[in-house]
């Protein structure tokens, strides 16, 4: 190993770095050469001293202070800056320019889609409710009272079935101010698209003669022509030939009754309660 | 967010002190040192999430440095030109080691960055090769070739020429490059 080499191989050796491969050949050479080892002395005297006097800078009064400051207000203005940023796409979510992809106008478009939003739940609300209207609300009455005597006593008992119960809430009663111990069971007949229920009964005229009535018990809300009278022949019955018709509604049991014989008033009376 | 800071935080208080004096080394300026060495942190707060091994976060930092420095430091009207015909022939190593700091930066600056920077990461001893020639972006053989050769420089202007006068350093320096013309930097020098 010459002088050049030597030295070149010592000049990069670190003792933290495994760099110099031929260090202990190099390291022979600087021992056995007196120029190598003089040369070898100075320049480690001047690196020695350039490494300290470039390490020896005074550092300014205060720089950490101004850099810990400087970071920490750049930390709160990336911070307010997040939130509004989150707030702004927050508030402008689905505003985007098809064209480009970015937020246009993030104000108006939120206006817009407030507006939008709106009109969108209040056609919601709206359907809603009408749609519950649609299902909750009461049918709208349908029978006339003074038809309903011709068409219960016209009808074929044989399309009657037997009576189940009214729709709803409302229960089937007997009346209270009638005699009701001649009615046989009751049998459904429909009536303007709604349920009636249809007694039948038989009595005896003067003459010892069977005459065929009918009690229509009907839903107070499916009656157009409400009665006035509250109780069985209240009022003068009415007679439109041949069929002698009285209705009334019983307080308290949302029921209209229709009660009807094939004759006159005198045969409605043989109906009426029995002193007990 | 508060985890990044307190660890920059941490940062600050580790290395600060040795990023403003490679600044100072690297700018010859106090104002700039103390401007660059700003500028890294908010750099490096600002991309913090780009930093994949906080084990190395030391490199990064003077990396962030670096390149601040050459970007934002180094303007068109600072760079001259200079050709492998100035550069002056090797003194022999001999001579005393007596010279300050400011003779130092001198001759420092008269070095070209691609010299300056590795010189001076090494004299601080704080990066190993590697570690340097990562902050470079070259190869660990690039940097030891200009090690070599930045010392070399260093020793002949500071042992064997006499004792420079003020406005030394604002002389364009030779270049250290292999061939043909580089171009380098001339930044005003203040005291420290």
């Amino acid at each position: 190993m010459n002088c050049q080499i030597a030295r070149q191989t010592l000049e990069l050796f670190r003792p933290v770095e495994n760099s110099a491969a031929n260090l202990g050949e190099a390291e022979q050479h600087v021992n056995d050469c007196l120029d190598c080892q003089e040369a070898v002395g100075v320049r480690q005297q001047v690196d020695l001293r350039i490494g300290r006097v470039c390490r020896d800078v005074n550092v300014p009064v205060g720089l950490k202070d101004r850099l810990l400051t400087e970071l920490a207000a750049a930390a709160a203005v990336e911070t307010s800056e997040a939130s509004q940023s989150a707030a702004l796409v927050k508030s402008s979510e689905n505003v985007v320019s098809p064209q480009s992809g970015t937020s246009v106008q993030p104000a108006v478009g939120t206006r817009r889609r407030w507006l939008l939003r709106s009109l969108v739940a209040a056609g919601v609300a709206l359907t809603g409710i009408g749609g519950a209207w649609i299902l909750i609300r009461p049918p709208a009455p349908t029978i006339v009272l003074k038809d309903v005597t011709k068409q219960v006593l016209e009808s074929a008992p044989e399309t009657m079935v037997p009576f189940q119960g009214f729709r709803g809430s409302v229960a089937l009663q007997l009346p209270t101010t009638m005699d009701t111990s001649n009615l046989n069971g009751a049998a459904l007949q429909q009536l303007n698209a709604r349920d009636v229920a249809v007694y039948s009964f038989t009595i005896r005229d003067g003459a010892g003669r069977p005459v065929n009535g009918r009690l229509i018990v009907i839903p107070l809300a499916a009656v157009i022509d409400l009665p006035s009278t509250t109780s069985f022949l209240a009022v003068q019955p009415r007679y439109n030939p041949p069929y002698c018709t009285t209705t009334w509604v019983e307080k308290g049991k949302g029921l209209v009754y229709v009660c009807c014989v094939k004759g006159d008033e005198h045969l409605l009376q043989k109906l009426l309660p029995r002193p007990v | 967010m508060d985890q990044s800071a307190s660890k920059l935080a941490d940062l600050v208080e580790r290395y600060y002190a040795l990023l403003y004096r490679y600044a100072y080394r690297l700018t010859g300026c106090v104002a700039d040192a103390e401007d660059l060495t700003q500028h890294a942190f908010l750099t490096a707060h600002a991309k913090w999430n780009q930093l994949q091994d906080e084990t190395k976060a030391k490199s990064w930092l003077f990396t962030i440095a670096r390149n601040a420095y050459l970007k934002e430091l180094r303007g068109p009207a600072c760079v001259v030109t200079a050709t492998l015909d100035e550069f002056p022939a090797p003194a022999p190593e001999s001579g005393t080691a007596d010279f300050d700091g400011e003779q130092l930066q001198n001759v420092l600056n008269s070095l070209p960055e691609e010299f300056r920077s590795p010189v001076i990461l090494f004299y601080f001893e704080e990066f190993s090769y590697k570690e340097i020639a990562e902050q470079m972006n070259v190869p660990v053989g690039t940097i030891m070739s200009r090690l070599a050769r930045a010392k070399a420089y260093l020793r002949q202007r500071l042992t064997a020429a006499p004792r420079p006068a003020a406005v030394a350093h604002r002389r364009p320096a030779a270049s250290l490059s292999g061939s043909g013309s580089i171009s380098r930097t001339v930044p005003h020098v203040r005291a420290p």
